[in-house]
């Protein structure tokens, strides 16, 4: 798996380069997430997920991981899920702990000020 | 049951946990079965695979996992098993009760791991699990036509 990554004023834009987030990449996942994290640890991510069609419950640990890493304190938001992540997400209601936008543009409008709350 | 009757055989490694995926779609679509029900299968097949592949076998990538699909007009129904290490039966029963929801004032709900039986129980009409004679079999069971919005 590839994490494409680009920079947006003071924001990371991470494309998630792969269809199905699962089990197999779930380590590597989360390494990639908390090396993006670390090389510019003030900036804000935004994690493109418009590539994926899957996620599993790994993964989605993976995601939770990487944000606990630096006590949940990472400006970090997603953006683009496919209908069948997203339906993952609001299963689980990922929005509590990260705002979820329905696409990149919106999710760089939204964050281009204050951090949003949670939902 | 009558109706269709199809079964999908892997190695307990995780990297082929995709082709189930695949060949449960192609099921899938030929059935016209609504994408949303679909997403919910391929999760909670792709769940009850990496249980069998981490806890059953214990990661010995040279094990069989099968998925058997039976379908008629009304009904799905799916068994995945093993012959590995048996799980405890408490653990269902704990993951019907287990919230899936996520908590930010409580760093525990916001956990790394163990959402798989849970996704099952909470997605699926019906999961069952039975071992006998060395096998072990998750069985889960839902309505083809269902009423998705009533369900997250």
């Amino acid at each position: 798996m590839r994490l494409n990554t680009r920079k947006v004023d003071m924001r990371t834009v991470v494309e998630v380069d792969t269809n199905d987030l699962d089990a197999s990449i779930a380590k590597e996942f989360k390494n990639h997430l908390i090396e993006v994290f670390e090389q510019d640890p003030d900036a804000a991510v935004i994690l493109d997920l418009s590539k994926v069609r899957f996620i599993d419950s790994t993964c989605l640990g993976a995601l939770l991981a990487a944000f606990r890493h630096n006590g949940s304190k990472k400006k970090l938001a997603v953006a683009e899920p496919q209908e069948p992540v997203q339906h993952v997400f609001d299963v689980v209601r990922l929005s509590k702990a990260m705002p979820v936008y329905e696409t990149v543009v919106e999710a760089l409008l939204m964050t281009s000020g204050e951090w949003p709350a949670r939902s | 049951m009558t109706g269709k009757k199809i079964t999908l055989c892997i190695a307990s490694r995780a990297e082929y946990v995709v082709a189930i995926r695949a060949a449960l779609r192609g099921l899938g679509a030929e059935e016209n079965i609504a994408p949303r029900t679909m997403s919910q299968i391929e999760l909670c097949v792709s769940e009850a695979v990496n249980n069998c592949i981490k806890h059953a076998y214990g990661n010995d990538p040279d094990q069989e996992i099968r998925v058997e699909w039976k379908s008629n007009a009304q009904t799905i129904e799916l068994a995945i098993s093993d012959t590995g290490r048996p799980m405890d039966p408490a653990l269902m029963e704990q993951a019907r009760h287990t919230a899936l929801q996520i908590d930010p004032d409580d760093p525990a709900s916001l956990k790394t791991n163990g959402w798989g039986l849970s996704f099952i129980n909470q997605l699926m009409d019906n999961a069952e699990y039975r071992t006998a004679g060395g096998d072990n079999r998750l069985l889960i069971k839902l309505a083809k036509e269902r009423s998705h919005e009533d369900r997250q």
